[in-house]
Order: structure tokens, then C-alpha cells, then sequence
């Protein structure tokens, strides 16, 4: 054995794991050592919730080996992790609101008297005061959660994690709710914890926040380990090369761009909490791109143009009309089509068949009298579909929860695609799909392009970006964050503005003008 | 096939079964009899199906059958109106009803369990406000022979029952309006991102459940000649078997009028069969339970 | 329904409590009586009967009401007593809804010294009240038994149509039936089911039995209700001249239905003079003056001879 795993707190051993085929993690590695800030980076998608997901026992791994404290941990129930002294404190907050803090930080160990099982309330709040004497912090423990502000709630999540006295904390996006302050006491904390052996797995995108905690990073990838080196040995640039470089795997089509007149203007919509001031112009036959991480409000803008969700202020003109859009049905009229992010949330019946998912948007389109279905009409279109799209199927009758992810989502394009939009806004549309399917949706996206239509494209997949989109829209924190041409995009650039670093080259006043 | 078709299969054991134990079963006159009986239950069943197919429920029938029963009978004594005014008037008061539970449901976004459970006790109290708690007696031959008259050789309750499966088939499987109901049920979020106007349909769909209980509520009354305010009551619960019975889940998105026929058969068949029998009503009690139970377990069984 | 007990309950309170403040000077003199009367369910005919003769009789004599439906809840009409008895009425009039469940309030208003009044139906406790008005209900089974053996001259098969499994009249009309029967052997019960009191329950019923291949000489409803759903259930299959149908309680649809001979006959039970009776003894009590513990209204026989005169007095 190698000498320098005698201080390791966690080995994670060749960790694979895939999803409906999709590796999401391939032979990752991670070795975590005793009274270390072990920083983990990588952009949406490279695997670290995946890989964290495992230590917690919440997900089984196909492949691999977890040594905690050198001694081999079987399979993980979430129970088992955090006997063997591994806890979470995840990104979205999970207290009950209408418990005292002392209970939620007791939750589900509380603390009885002899014999009896009735809780030692008593010993349940002196415990928690002590606590929060030891972490130096101002919450009485008696209050109820519900009156706390989101970031005590977070400081107490933070105590809750620390109480199991783990010896492997993990930390995911800690400081997303809290301000400055509060962030320098969370670090003391950290470093509390940190001289006594504790062993923190922190994950960011808060570049600074890593350069100032961390000890060592690992950079994941697309599932793999790239990386792991120490946090002196590395900087921001550096860092982001790591996270983002790497060869185009996937074959885009060739495309001619041909941009026509505009399409879609947004002028200045906001929604109070998720977006400000959101400005673009879209054309016909261009494809544009929507960057930024996860929880920027790519998603929020997108629900808002559509109508499913209103917009506190701002305009939206489309093929030069000034629009109000109510409701999804207002947009389908203005010529718009959603392909959600969620398809099984909010893209199909999961219950229905294949035919009547497709025909579910145009439906008006196979009625006599509007309302009466011509059920060989109906057959027609789908069946054309079917066969356009390629979607594998055994007949238009299957159910498409029996249907496998990538033609679900061909399913859903072409419900879509019946409706004959000119404007298609696609949210993560080859999430979760196998690389074959991708392919063929990143043909039909170009071809749609080519045939003048519009297309708004989030992705959180670089490459995705980089080969299919003739502009690509920044988004940081609900703002528009920069505006790329082709010519002026690639990957580090791209990154560096969605992590909110203002960047040398570009310039936003003279981009906004495109 | 017996994957599909577990719920028939279910139906036809049980009419064996009956038809075995008891010969009186199978005569003509008992099968109407059976069929009279179920028809004033089969009519609401019909609009349940539509309301539990888009995930609701509607708790409110068994009021509003009696709301309307009450509206329709003051409106029938002899020498007024005959038919055509009470009939038009427990439509209208059933339609009104239920399009204030649809409206409260779909823009209030308030659990249809709730607003139904508030309607029934609502409609109850209107139906005895109305009348003063007392049955509306003396009523016209003309609207009792609704419930006890025959055409072209059927009872009228059985035709309408009949012309309303029929309507119900047609709404649901075969127009637009009938798919938008499956696909809210199935996935309301995802209706509405297609641009289907979910509230409208939403709203529809509980209006149209109130008028089918006040049809059931006109059945009932001409048929024991009276309109009281206390009668349905429980009827909703009898409904939603049916209902179930006939594939139709809690969970929306799933369900047909023909399954929904058949589990309002299994009850009236079971019902007729035990009376024949003479089990005494607290077996009947027990039995009913176990047969709604297990035929629904069969369905589910053989639909893995 | 539920949720309407505590909702009224929380009601009468706020009442009480606006009476209480607004009465303190009067409380002490008052020119007239309170009388509490809780009733088991006005959603029955029955009892609507027994609220307008109690109304009339308290109108006439200057008695102030204050009246409450229990739904046929015994648990209501507890807390009901008690709210009485905190608003402080002079007499309580019980219309219990359950032999053994309304018990529990005769016993309140017993230790809060407050006088109580049982009508019409009765109660295990009801020797601890001031007062019991209401009609023997073994004797209406008695009665209609004793008119179906001599209508069938001694001999021939029976249906019975029961009320609500296990309330206090269905229980009793059931033993005054089985009395009298168990005399005549040759009269046989040959079915016998519960149709809870309502039409269209017994009209499905009876439709089931004349399906069923079982001799049916006659039907015994226990009340007027099922009665007149069996009588519909046998016009129909043309049987109305061989099959006579006997209910109890004498409510309009009934006596219309004797009149045209689709029924035999029905029990007349007094509802107005038991409601009437019930205040009477009331205002007796608070006036010290000397009452009968139990006052029984005796039932009558109503058929096709005697029903003008019943008519009338609707």
C-alpha cells in the first residue's frame, strides 16, 4: 500500500456508476485526508453530486470501493454513512419549520430519558446551546425554525452536520444563502474543525471561496477524474482549464449560418427573486445559446417567456408584434414551443401513449368541428412523425413511460413539431439520453435552424454550446452576464463569465448592441 | 387478453357465481330490475369517471342529487309544470353547483377533496333550507312516470342511464376535450405547457359531474315519487367504488366509461344477488367490502 | 357533516355568551320561561311533526325556545345539554337520538339540577328524568302484527322491512312484532332485511325479493317511509291487490297511499300530542306543580274506514 493513503481519511476506489446506459461516473478516484479541505470542481454534470451521492449511501455504485479510515465500508445504506461518520449538508435546506431549533438538529436521535421513552427536552436544548457556544454563534435554541432567517437556517444545518461529530463533512454550496459575514464565521468554523481532524469535502463555484479554504482540489469531468493537486499549486485560470478542457467527443452537423430577420425580442423582463432586467434578440435560422450554472435563472427566463410563470415587468415582440403572454396556450398561438428541462415533469403524460402525447399540442388541428377527433388524421401525423424522428417504438399505442429516455424526448419534439413553431425553445434537451440520441437531436436542431426557425438552446453542456450555437447568452445570478459571437466564444470564456469573473475581452455594452 | 380485461373477467365470475346460487338471477325481469336499480348510481358514476380520470374527486353528488331531487319536485305538483320545467331546473341548479366546485378548484388551486367536502355539506344545508327539511310530496303522473314509466319496452331510468353512457363514451374517447381530460390527469403540468387551457377543462369537467348527480337526483325523486332533502346521502362513496372498481385510479390520468359500467354492475349485481339470497345486512355489510376489494385486487393483478 | 358540529357548537357559545352579558340585570327576573329542546334529527318527517307542535304549544303559552338538531348524533346532543344548561334554561326537552348515547345527558342535566323532559324515544336512564312523553314503540309493532295476522286470517308468509340496524324504534317495533307472531305459528317471517328507514333503500329491496322466487302473502315496513318504497315496488309488478303493506307513523305520502288502498294501513303516532304533552309538562315542572313520570300517547290504527279523519288534521 502506498504510504501516503496511511493519513486517509476516505478512499473512494474506481467508482463507476451509469444511468439508463449514460456513465455518469468512470473509475473515479478520491482520497481525502485527515484535518483536510478537500475541494471538489467540476462544471454541472461532471459527477460530483453522483459521487457524493455514494458516500452518502443514497445511490449504489456499479463499480468501486469505499475505505473509510483505511478499513473497507460494504455496501452504504444512508444510515451506515453516517454511523461510519460521513454527513451532508446539502444545497437545498430540508428543515421542518415548525420545530424548535434544538429538535431539528436532534432529529430522529433524540435524546430520552432512562427507560422511558419520552424526550429529555431539557438535554435536548442545553446540548444544542452547547453547541453554539463551542461554534460561537447567537441562535437561541428554543426558537422555532420558521422564524429564522435563510441564512441561520443554513448556520444551522451547518451545526446539525458537525453534531454527529463526523469525521467527514461534506459541504455543497455552503454559502449560496448566506452574506460575507457569515461566510468568514462558517470559514472559522471550518477551521475549527479542521484542527481537530475533521475531513472536509466542500464543493463551490465560488472561485475565490476555494483559493481561500481549500487544501487540495480534485477536478472531475464528464464522470472522470482529471485531476488532484494541491489549492497552492493552482490558479483560477488554471482551474477552469481543467474543469472545461477537453476534446469535442460528439460529431455536430455543418451548418450554414443563414440569420434572418428578427424573430424574438425581449425587452427588459423581470421576475422578482429568479431575473432582472433580461434583455436579447433572437433571429430566424439562429441558433442561440444559453450558458450559466445551475440555479442561474436560465430555466426561470425561459418559463417566464412562455407563460408559465408571469413576469413582473418588461415586453415581449415577436415577429415584430408586441405580445401578452398569459399562459403556455398564448405562446403555442404566438408560434412558441417549450421543451422543458423535466420532460417528465413537465414535457409528457407519462401515462399515455405515443399518439396521444404527440398530438396532445395540436390536437385542434385532427378535429371535426374542433372538438370531434378524425382519428385517422390523427394517426397520419403521428405515424409521419414516428418515422421523421426515428423514435424506436412498437406502435404509436405504447406507453412512453415503457420508451427509452432518448425517444421519450424524441416524443416530446414531436408533439412539438406538429405544432409548426417558429420559435422552439429547448431546456436541456439531451439531458439523461444516450450519446446516439444525442446526435440525431443535434441533427434535427440544425436542421430546424436551417428551415428558419428559431431556437433558444440552455445547456449545461459545453460542448453542446460550442458546436451547435451562433451566439451564446451568459447568464449569472438572474443577469445577463455576457453575450458571445461565434467568433468570440470558447469554453474558458464561457465559464469564467457564468462564474460571475468579469472578463478582460469582453465588453457587455457594445455585445448588446448584435 | 385477460391482462386487459381482468375487471370483466371478475364480472362474469361474479354473475356465475350468482346465477349458480340463485335461479331466480338470470330472469329477464331481475337483469331490467338490476338495471333500474343501478341506473340512478351508474349516472353519477359516469361523471365521477370524467372527474377522477383528470385526479380530482367530487364528494358533493350525493348533496347535489338532493339538492336538485328538492328543486325538481317543487316545481312538479300536479297542474304546474309536468316535466320539462323541474327536469331544466335540476339541470341548472346541478350544472351551477358543480361549476362553483370546478371554478373554487381550478383557480383557487384548492384540493378538490376539500371544496367537494365543503359543497356537500353546502348543498345538504340549501337542499334543507329549501324545504324546510320536509320531503316534497304530491307530484305529477307526468314526472314520476319518468322513474316508473317504460319506452319502446325499457324502464326510462335504463334508457337514460344508456343515452348518458353513451354521451359519456363519446366525450371521453372520442373528442378533444376527452383527451385533454386524460392528459391533465396523467400529467397537469405538462397539459398545460401544450397549451391546453387546463382551468377551462378542469372547470368543465365538475360542472358536468354536478349535472349528471342532478339527472341521477330527477331519476331518484319521480322514481319513489317524492323529493327529500336528506336522500343520496352516502351515494358518493357507492359512486367512487364503481369508479374504482372499474379501473379508474385515485391518481388520475387512467380510467374508461365501459370500466366504470362494469363496477357499477358489480355493485348492483351484488346488491340484487344478496337481497335474493336474503344474507341478512350485516353479512351484506361484510360481503360488499370483500367482493369491492378483491375485484379490484384482480384488476390490478392481472394489469402487471 | 362533520365539520359542522364544532362550527355550530362554537356558534351557540357566542350566542350564550352575548345573552349572558346582555341579560345580567334579567337574569334573576324573568318574565317568561327558557325551555332547551334538542332534537334527535330534523331531517326526519317525524321529528319536524314534534318541532311544530312544540313550537305552537311554546307560542301559546308565552315560552321562549331555544332549539338545537343533533343530526342523529349522540355525542352533539351532549354538548348541547351542557350549553343549556350553561345558558341557563329552566327545562330541557330531550329527543334522544340513542337509547345508550343520549344517556350521558340525562345525567348531566341531573347533577346541574337542571329539569329534563324525554320525548318520543327512549332512554336506559330515563327513570332519573322529570319526565318521559312518547308512545310505546313495542306497542306499533304489536299493533300492525296483530292487523297483518287478521288480514290474513292467521296464516301466510311475511316480509319485514327493518329500520337503521340497532336504533332504539327498530329494536322495539322488531320485539312487539316478533310478540305477537310468535303466537300465530302458522304466520311465518320469510324475509326479513334492513332498508335504514328510506324509500328508495326498501323500493330496491323489494323489487330484489319479488325477484327471488320466495312466496310473499304480505310486507311489514317499520316505517312509513319503506312502506310506501315497497308499495311502489309492488305496484309495479301488479301485484298491489294480493300484497298488503302495513308502515308506521302515519305521515302524509302514507295516509294518501291508505286512502287509494295502496297501502293497508299505517300506525298513527301522535307526533302534536306528544310535542304538545312535552311543554305542558315543562312549564308543570318549574310551576312545582305534581306531573307523571311516564306518559305514554297510545298509537291507533289507521285503514282505509278511519283515514278522512286523520287527513283532517293535517
Amino acid at each position: 500500500m502506498d504510504k501516503s493513503y496511511d493519513d486517509c481519511q476516505l478512499r473512494m476506489e474506481h467508482i463507476s456508476k451509469s444511468f439508463a446506459g449514460v456513465k455518469a461516473l468512470d473509475e473515479v478516484s478520491l482520497y481525502v485526508r485527515r484535518g483536510e479541505v478537500h475541494a471538489l470542481m467540476g462544471e454541472n454534470g461532471a459527477g460530483k453530486s453522483t459521487l457524493m451521492k455514494i458516500l452518502t449511501g443514497i445511490i449504489r455504485p456499479d463499480d468501486g470501493s469505499i475505505f473509510i479510515r483505511g478499513k473497507l465500508a460494504g455496501n452504504l445504506t444512508p444510515g451506515k454513512a453516517l454511523a461510519c461518520g460521513i454527513s451532508m449538508i446539502h444545497q437545498e435546506l430540508n428543515p421542518v419549520m415548525y420545530m424548535t431549533v434544538a429538535e431539528n438538529i436532534f432529529l430522529g436521535r433524540e435524546p430520552v430519558y432512562p427507560r422511558m421513552p419520552v424526550v429529555n427536552k431539557k438535554k435536548e436544548l442545553e446540548s444544542t446551546r452547547i453547541f453554539f457556544q463551542e461554534m460561537d454563534m447567537d441562535i437561541h435554541p428554543g426558537t422555532l425554525m420558521s422564524r429564522l432567517s435563510i441564512a441561520q437556517i443554513q448556520m444551522v444545518e451547518i451545526i446539525k452536520a458537525v453534531s454527529y461529530n463526523s469525521g467527514i463533512l461534506i459541504m455543497d454550496e455552503p454559502t449560496s444563502a448566506i452574506t460575507d459575514r457569515e461566510v468568514n464565521k462558517l470559514f472559522d468554523i471550518i477551521r475549527k474543525l479542521r484542527s481537530g481532524g475533521v475531513s472536509i469535502i466542500y464543493i463551490s463555484h465560488k472561485m475565490g471561496e476555494i483559493f481561500n479554504i481549500a487544501d487540495t482540489i480534485t477536478v472531475l469531468r464528464d464522470g472522470k477524474h482529471i485531476d488532484t493537486r494541491p489549492a497552492a499549486a493552482l490558479n483560477s485560470k488554471e482551474l477552469i482549464r481543467l474543469m472545461v478542457g477537453r476534446e469535442i467527443s460528439t460529431v455536430f452537423p455543418e451548418r450554414q449560418a443563414v440569420t434572418g430577420p428578427v424573430s424574438l425580442e425581449v425587452q427588459a423582463i423581470s421576475r422578482k427573486g429568479k431575473f432582472q432586467n433580461i434583455s436579447f434578440e433572437a433571429h430566424a435560422g439562429e441558433i442561440l445559446g444559453f450558458a450559466g450554472l445551475m440555479g442561474a435563472g436560465r430555466t426561470e427566463i425561459m418559463e417566464s417567456i412562455f407563460g408559465i410563470n408571469r413576469y413582473d415587468s418588461g415586453k415581449l415582440i415577436v415577429q415584430h408584434k408586441a405580445v401578452l403572454i398569459r399562459s403556455p396556450a398564448d405562446a403555442v398561438k404566438s408560434g412558441m414551443a417549450l421543451i422543458t428541462e423535466d420532460r417528465k415533469k413537465a414535457g409528457l403524460n407519462l401515462k399515455g401513449s405515443v399518439k396521444t402525447n404527440t398530438s396532445l399540442a395540436s390536437l385542434k388541428d385532427y378535429c371535426s368541428f374542433g372538438q370531434i377527433l378524425n382519428a385517422d388524421k390523427e394517426k397520419k401525423s403521428v405515424d409521419l412523425e414516428i418515422k421523421r424522428l426515428g423514435i424506436k417504438t412498437v406502435g404509436r399505442n405504447q406507453l412512453v413511460n415503457t420508451l427509452s429516455g432518448g425517444n421519450q424526448q424524441k416524443v416530446v419534439l414531436a408533439k412539438w413539431f406538429l405544432t409548426n413553431p417558429d420559435i422552439l425553445i429547448l431546456d436541456e434537451p439531451t439531458r439523461g439520453i444516450d450519446v446516439n440520441a444525442k446526435t440525431e437531436i443535434y441533427q434535427l436542431v440544425s436542421q430546424l435552424a436551417q428551415q428558419g426557425k428559431t431556437i433558444l438552446l440552455i445547456s449545461s453542456e459545453m460542448p453542446e454550446l460550442l458546436g451547435l450555437c451562433d451566439r451564446i447568452i451568459v447568464i449569472y445570478q438572474g443577469c445577463v452576464q455576457a453575450i458571445f459571437k461565434k467568433n468570440e466564444f470558447n469554453a474558458e470564456r464561457i465559464m469564467e463569465a457564468a462564474m460571475g469573473i468579469p472578463s478582460d475581452i469582453h465588453n457587455k455594452g457594445s455585445l448588446y448592441a448584435v | 387478453m385477460l391482462s386487459k380485461y381482468g375487471i370483466y373477467f371478475a364480472f362474469c365470475l361474479l354473475v356465475i357465481a350468482m346465477a349458480i346460487i340463485s335461479p331466480a338471477f338470470l330472469h329477464p325481469s331481475n337483469i331490467v330490475n338490476i338495471l333500474r336499480q343501478i341506473a340512478v348510481n351508474g349516472i353519477m358514476a359516469v361523471g365521477m369517471t370524467f372527474v377522477m380520470i383528470i385526479g380530482g374527486i367530487d364528494l358533493s353528488v350525493g348533496s347535489i342529487l338532493a339538492l336538485a331531487a328538492v328543486v325538481a319536485a317543487s316545481f312538479a305538483h300536479p297542474g304546474e309544470h309536468r316535466v320539462i320545467i323541474p327536469v331544466l331546473m335540476a339541470l341548472a341548479v346541478g350544472l351551477g353547483v358543480g361549476f362553483i366546485n370546478g371554478i373554487i378548484i381550478a383557480r383557487k388551486r384548492l384540493a378538490p377533496f376539500i371544496v367537494t367536502l365543503g359543497m356537500m355539506t353546502v348543498a345538504r344545508g340549501m337542499a334543507l333550507v329549501y324545504t324546510n327539511g320536509r320531503p316534497v310530496i304530491n307530484l305529477s303522473d307526468g314526472y314520476n312516470r319518468i322513474g316508473g314509466g317504460y319506452f319502446i319496452g325499457l324502464p326510462i331510468p335504463v334508457l337514460a342511464f344508456l343515452l348518458i353512457i353513451l354521451g359519456g363514451i363519446f366525450f371521453l374517447h372520442f373528442t378533444r376535450f376527452g383527451r385533454y381530460v386524460f392528459a391533465i390527469g396523467g400529467n397537469e403540468l405538462a397539459a398545460k405547457v401544450s397549451g391546453v387551457k387546463t382551468q377551462g377543462v378542469v372547470i368543465r369537467v365538475y360542472a358536468l359531474s354536478g349535472m349528471l348527480a342532478a339527472l341521477a337526483g330527477v331519476v331518484l325523486s319521480s322514481r319513489v315519487m317524492s323529493g327529500s332533502p336528506s336522500m343520496g346521502q352516502g351515494y358518493e362513496l357507492d359512486v367512487i367504488a364503481a369508479v374504482v372498481i372499474g379501473g379508474t385510479t385515485l391518481s388520475g390520468g387512467v380510467g374508461s366509461i365501459g370500466g366504470t359500467i362494469i363496477g357499477a354492475l358489480i355493485i348492483g349485481v351484488m346488491n340484487n344477488g344478496l337481497d335474493l339470497l336474503n344474507v341478512s345486512s350485516y353479512w351484506q355489510e361484510i360481503v360488499k367490502g370483500v367482493i369491492i376489494v378483491l375485484a379490484v385486487m384482480l384488476d390490478r393483478k392481472t394489469n402487471r | 357533516m362533520d365539520i359542522i358540529a364544532p362550527v355550530k357548537n362554537f356558534l351557540l357559545l357566542l350566542l350564550c355568551a352575548a345573552f349572558l352579558l346582555a341579560g345580567c340585570g334579567r337574569q334573576k327576573k324573568k318574565d317568561h320561561l327558557v325551555i332547551g329542546v334538542s332534537y334527535q334529527n330534523l331531517q326526519y318527517e317525524f321529528t319536524i311533526y314534534l318541532q311544530d307542535a312544540i313550537r305552537s304549544q311554546a307560542k301559546k303559552m308565552n315560552i321562549e325556545l331555544i332549539e338545537l338538531d343533533s343530526r342523529g348524533k349522540a355525542e352533539d346532543q351532549i354538548s348541547e345539554v351542557e350549553n343549556f344548561i350553561a345558558f341557563g334554561v329552566d327545562v330541557i326537552i330531550l329527543n334522544p337520538c340513542d337509547k345508550e348515547g343520549s344517556a350521558p345527558a340525562v345525567d348531566i342535566a341531573v347533577r346541574e339540577k337542571t329539569p329534563i323532559v324525554v320525548l318520543n324515544t327512549i332512554v336506559t336512564n330515563f327513570q332519573k328524568a322529570q319526565a318521559f312523553v312518547g308512545s310505546e314503540d313495542a306497542e306499533a309493532g304489536r299493533i300492525a302484527a296483530n292487523y297483518m295476522v287478521s288480514l290474513l286470517k292467521g296464516k301466510g308468509s311475511i316480509a319485514v322491512i327493518h329500520g337503521l340496524n340497532g336504533h332504539s324504534a327498530e329494536v322495539q317495533r322488531s320485539a312487539g312484532i316478533n310478540e305477537v307472531l310468535h303466537k300465530y305459528p302458522e304466520v311465518k317471517i320469510v324475509v326479513e332485511q334492513s332498508a335504514n328507514w328510506d324509500r328508495a333503500q326498501a323500493l330496491t329491496l323489494m323489487e330484489n325479493w319479488l325477484s327471488s322466487s320466495k312466496q310473499i302473502d304480505a310486507v311489514i315496513a317499520q316505517n312509513d317511509e319503506m312502506a310506501l318504497g315497497a308499495s311502489k315496488a309492488i305496484e309495479a309488478a301488479g301485484k298491489q291487490q294480493e300484497m298488503p303493506v302495513i308502515g308506521i307513523d302515519a305521515i302524509r305520502d302514507a295516509l294518501k297511499a291508505v286512502e287509494q288502498g295502496k297501502m293497508a294501513a299505517t300506525i298513527f303516532q301522535d307526533a302534536s300530542g306528544q310535542g304538545r304533552l312535552a311543554v305542558e309538562i315543562a312549564q308543570k315542572i318549574i310551576a312545582r306543580e305534581p306531573v307523571a313520570h311516564i306518559n305514554y300517547i297510545p298509537f291507533k290504527l289507521v285503514t282505509r274506514e278511519n283515514v278522512k279523519q286523520y287527513m283532517k288534521n293535517e
